[in-house]
């Protein structure tokens, strides 16, 4: 079943069409990565799905079309977290920030304790739940941001560059919780990224290009298709890159996500 | 131009129940004309060591010295006016700085602010444009028109007209696509070997910083834990790894090779160095085998 339905979008920036006639489905359940080089779109789709622009075309999340009627209904169940951080916070310090968004729904200070706890333990936040949010550094507000999504327990989770300042340890580490977490909360996750590497951790990857597919697939399958993405600027994984160079050497004979594996391939 | 840290610390909300020590006992000497680096896992203290070094704040205690420029002195001299002008800081997301409604008047903004009667502007606004890669017909555009990474280098570039000795970016290539990145790099190069500049990049983008950087300095918890030659400092992984630090790529792979496997890669520069050291190294049995198999 389709939980987000784009159907023959087009959008444009006065003469400028950044869409035109462009369709996309996300199946429940799913971790779609939609990735592609500065200028592809990325933000724009974001601004069109979170109703910060107006489209004049057929976005349905939950089977309703999205509309100036139900826009505040239809994010209730969807969490966004954008790229700078800096922009969204508004409470002196991470907890309050934390209960926030519960607190104005009038959900029980019972209930918004406990999500609290659940959430900054999955996300490793105990530490600075006293901190002001403006004190922490680029990573740790991001982490923050995201933990604040979280807590909504949204049905649809979307990330806009949402883990960029954070370094390669910690992402990975998190990019495993998101993955644990969406399956075992059913959340479809909507990533948008300039970094494959982010990807792989996904179900499927799209890559736009002026506002066009030009591909879309599953993992590894999808990088045989590594000389497109490279073409309009995105860099490949690094696990891929290797590969495809010990392919060239005639060493190995496929893509290795898995950098781990790859080496006890060749010296087994 | 050389920056000179001794004993410096620093605190966030002094005397306040949330205090926090940001920096403890910093001391580094970064040689001017080189290409440095500044890495770290998150909050470790990157970016107010970069804010002390740039002026934006004053240590709690130590000492810091920027060329000439004694940053901590009480010596009413001191003129930050010219020490502005030899310093230019690029910070994580400078496009969210624009304000004005052209390329040209962007870039020319900073320009003005240290000489109001500049009379070359123009030129030196197409001069700062060409040193970014980017042509004339830029001036007249919108900046919020450009993409991510046109926007890092008009932001750079309206750092770079007033013609700073000392470069720092905080994060410069986060948000960038790969081509982006690559130009980014290739201009960080070129301002160190052709016009002479001392940059200190603040990222955890090590793939990109063990390409372009010279020397390299390690924080954890608001500490130093390693300086020195690229080399030296990536090489100790364990080390790195311990203290949450980010290790290029090329370097863990080697490692891992090592430790799985007892082969000795040796010194790997990128990623080309690696395979074609990895392929030497591999037993011709070993291939052989796999070409039977195929």
């Amino acid at each position: 079943m389709n939980i987000i339905e784009i159907n023959n979008l087009t959008f444009r920036y006065n003469d400028n069409f950044i869409y035109d006639d462009f369709s996309l489905n996300v199946k429940r359940g799913t971790w779609v990565t939609i990735a592609g080089p500065n200028g592809a779109g990325k933000t724009t789709l974001v601004k069109i799905l979170s109703g910060l622009v107006k489209s004049y075309c057929d976005v349905k999340i939950f089977g309703k079309k999205l509309s100036r009627g139900n826009i505040y209904e239809i994010r209730k169940d969807v969490g966004f977290v954008f790229d700078n951080p800096d922009s969204f916070f508004a409470c002196e310090t991470v907890e309050d920030e934390l209960a926030f968004s519960l607190e104005n729904m009038a959900v029980a200070p019972s209930t918004i304790k406990r999500k609290i706890k659940e959430i900054s333990s999955l996300l490793d936040l105990n530490d600075i739940l006293k901190e002001n949010p403006y004190d922490l550094s680029g990573g740790e507000k991001q982490k923050v941001a995201l933990a604040c999504a979280l807590m909504l327990e949204p049905r649809i989770l979307i990330l806009d560059e949402a883990l960029m300042m954070i370094d390669v340890a910690q992402r990975n580490k998190l990019l495993k919780i998101l993955k644990e977490y969406n399956k075992r909360k059913r959340v479809t996750i909507v990533s948008f990224t300039h970094n494959l590497d982010e990807a792989i951790y996904s179900d499927r990857l799209v890559i736009l290009n002026h506002g066009k597919i030009v591909v879309d697939g599953v993992f590894p399958q999808v990088f045989d298709e590594e000389r497109v993405m490279r073409k309009i600027g995105l860099e490949v994984p690094f696990s891929v890159e290797l590969s495809q160079k010990l392919r060239i050497y005639g060493i190995i004979d496929k893509i290795y996500l898995d950098i781990e594996r790859l080496v006890d391939e060749i010296w087994k | 131009m050389e920056v000179i840290f001794r004993n410096v610390n620093f605190s966030y909300n002094v005397g306040m129940p949330n205090e926090k020590k940001a920096l403890k006992d910093v001391n580094v000497f970064l040689e001017g004309g080189l290409i440095h680096g500044v890495i770290g896992p998150i909050g470790s203290g990157k970016t107010t060591m970069l804010e002390l070094m740039n002026g934006v704040t004053k240590p709690s205690s130590g000492e810091i010295i920027v060329g000439n420029y004694e940053l901590t002195s009480k010596n009413s001299n001191f003129k930050f006016n010219d020490f502005r002008y030899d310093v230019g800081l690029v910070y994580q997301f400078p496009e969210k700085q624009f304000f004005c409604s052209t390329v040209g008047e962007e870039i020319a903004f900073s320009g003005k602010t240290f000489e109001p009667k500049n009379k070359n502007i123009k030129d030196k606004v197409k001069k700062a444009l060409k040193m970014v890669g980017l042509d004339e017909s830029y001036v007249k555009r919108s900046p919020f028109s450009l993409n991510g990474g046109e926007k890092r280098r008009v932001a750079i570039a309206s750092v770079l007209i007033s013609n700073p000795k000392l470069l720092i970016l905080d994060e410069p290539t986060i948000g960038l696509d790969n081509n982006s990145k690559k130009r980014l790099m290739h201009l960080l190069k070129n301002l160190k070997t052709r016009y002479m500049k001392t940059i200190i990049i603040v990222t955890h983008d090590v793939d990109m910083l063990y390409e372009i950087v010279d020397d390299v300095v390690v924080l954890n918890d608001g500490r130093v834990i390693k300086e020195g030659n690229k080399m030296d400092v990536f090489s100790d992984v364990n080390l790195l790894d311990k203290n949450n630090a980010p290790v290029p790529n090329v370097i863990r792979v080697s490692k891992l090779v090592y430790d799985r496997t007892g082969v000795d890669l040796g010194h790997v520069q990128n990623l080309n160095s690696l395979v074609r050291k990895m392929a030497i190294n591999l037993s011709d049995v070993k291939r052989k085998v796999i070409t039977n198999e195929k």
